[in-house]
């Protein structure tokens, strides 16, 4: 896995990339690649629950590509462009929401920073250790007791205990040489 | 503290925190700093689901890729070049007898003048003036692919054009030669000596623009119509002075170089086949275009004309639905 840069100024790459996925849509994917957990981060926290915030996720996405054509540099980073698409759809399911149950939603809002943050760290469980990279699948995106881990890899509950401190350590480092 | 009972406290306070959905707080700084990460992971995106959206999206741009290569009209690529001439019927002839043009459609336009369209190996023309038409002639210079350059050339001058520059090698690969016609316009007669007497990407006849500021006329071009200059040839020691550009538009390519000696600006008028005239419209305006007549639907279908500030017009329509 390629680990994207998390500043907000534009490479060249990414430009390149981006023109190229304007002539042909089909090109996307590797835009997607790039953005999905810093968008994913980005939504999260302000949604209550995982289905809504693949929901708005998946929204981000399909209407950055129905648009694309629309983006220009012009100073704004991509990453902001997609925050920005990300807050309309965010505050237009408030408004439903709010509409719908008489209530707004509370969330723990995050800053762009904090979501740049999440997005690394997201992209850093992808190069760990295979066994630590299921543990922390399991346990965090399934919510998957030890117990139920343990039954799962067909190991003894310590060791998915092990595995599951080592992965945490293992980021907690990494994240620290790159902050 | 001890890794075991570290590690302890953190299972303990991972899974509070999993439960609750609130971040744990810890009074052990170095206990603190791995709940600060596992808070984070509360967030971590499902793979699963990433490589769903990403395949979903994959065949979304492939469906937005296939509708904009698809034809608008039958035959036709975005860009048509449409020469408007007093003597269109002299054209006419002209084109069939010089390059074995072939007449496809004949009608009379709006402009109360005739309105026709002509192929020529795989590309179509549009001609129109004559009859009541008043308004201004738009030749054009255009660029035009042939298995033998030398025997169309003599074919041509045969057929009453003007020889400029006689079939000459070039060292970019082209046997190359120039002429004008009774009506205006130039035509760049060449073959290419590759595996196809045709270069790779452009057909029999691609629109050759000489403007004055050739590279701030790719600039415009950029912006009101998205085009992507794939090939710019430029000369150093004058300034990079573009001597030769390629721009491609949807399926399109337009050729254009800075004017020089007899090649001059001559503002001429590209017809654009669209899937949405509107849009398209919009978008040139948003780019600097000057607007001539906005979106209105006709016989043809939707159009609206925009120009740039060298004079060229660019007709941008939706044909009915169905054409």
């Amino acid at each position: 896995m390629v680990l994207a840069k998390t500043n907000p100024v534009q490479s060249d790459d990414e430009q390149r990339l981006i023109e190229a996925a304007q002539r042909d849509p089909a090109q996307f994917a590797e835009l997607f690649d790039r953005h999905a957990r810093r968008v994913y981060a980005f939504v999260a926290s302000r949604v209550r629950n995982r289905h809504e915030a693949e929901d708005v996720t998946s929204e981000v996405f399909h209407q950055a590509l129905r648009n694309l054509k629309q983006y220009e540099y012009r100073g704004i980073p991509f990453s902001a462009w997609l925050f920005r698409i990300a807050a309309n759809a965010l505050a237009q399911r408030g408004r439903e929401l709010a509409r719908e149950q008489g209530t707004a939603i509370q969330t723990e809002p995050i800053t762009d920073a904090d979501a740049e943050r999440r997005a690394m760290l997201f992209q850093l469980v992808g190069i760990l250790p295979e066994d630590q990279q299921r543990v922390i699948a399991l346990r965090y995106t399934e919510q998957k007791s030890l117990r139920e881990i343990a039954d799962d890899m067909q190991r003894s509950e310590a060791a998915v205990k092990q595995l599951h401190y080592r992965a945490i350590e293992n980021l907690r480092k990494q994240m620290e040489g790159r902050q | 503290m001890s890794d075991r009972s570290l590690m302890d406290q953190l299972e303990l306070a991972v899974e509070a925190m999993l439960h609750s959905h609130q971040a744990a707080l810890a009074p052990d700084p170095e206990l603190g700093a791995l709940l600060d990460v596992a808070g984070d992971l509360r967030y971590l995106p499902r793979e699963q689901f990433l490589k769903a959206l990403q395949s979903d999206l994959q065949d979304e741009g492939e469906a937005m890729t296939t509708a904009a290569t698809q034809p608008v009209r039958e035959g036709f690529r975005t860009i048509t070049p449409y020469i408007t001439t007093e003597n269109v019927m002299g054209l006419n002839e002209f084109m069939k007898n010089a390059f074995g043009a072939e007449e496809t459609f004949r009608t009379t336009g709006s402009g109360g003048g005739y309105h026709i369209e002509m192929k020529i190996g795989d590309t179509m023309l549009m001609i129109g003036g004559g009859g009541s038409y008043k308004g201004p002639g738009h030749p054009t210079s255009l660029h035009m692919y042939v298995p033998d350059v030398d025997a169309a050339f003599e074919r041509a001058v045969a057929a009453g054009a003007t020889p400029v520059m006689r079939p000459t090698d070039q060292d970019y690969g082209d046997r190359d030669s120039a002429l004008k016609d009774a009506f205006g316009n130039e035509w760049y007669l060449a073959t290419h000596k590759g595996a196809s007497y045709q270069r790779p990407g452009l057909g029999t006849v691609t629109p050759y623009l000489h403007p004055t500021g050739a590279e701030e006329l790719i600039r415009f071009l950029q912006t009101a119509f998205h085009a992507d200059p794939y090939e710019v040839d430029v000369v150093p020691e004058e300034g990079n002075r573009i001597v030769h550009a390629k721009l491609r538009i949807a399926d399109s390519v337009i050729e254009l170089g800075e004017a020089h000696g007899p090649w001059q600006n001559m503002p001429t008028m590209l017809f654009f086949y669209v899937d949405d005239a509107d849009a398209w419209y919009d978008r040139a305006i948003k780019g600097e275009a000057i607007p001539v007549a906005p979106p209105s639907d006709l016989p043809y279908g939707r159009c609206g004309i925009v120009r740039d500030g060298w004079g060229n017009e660019y007709y941008i329509a939706t044909p009915p639905s169905g054409q």
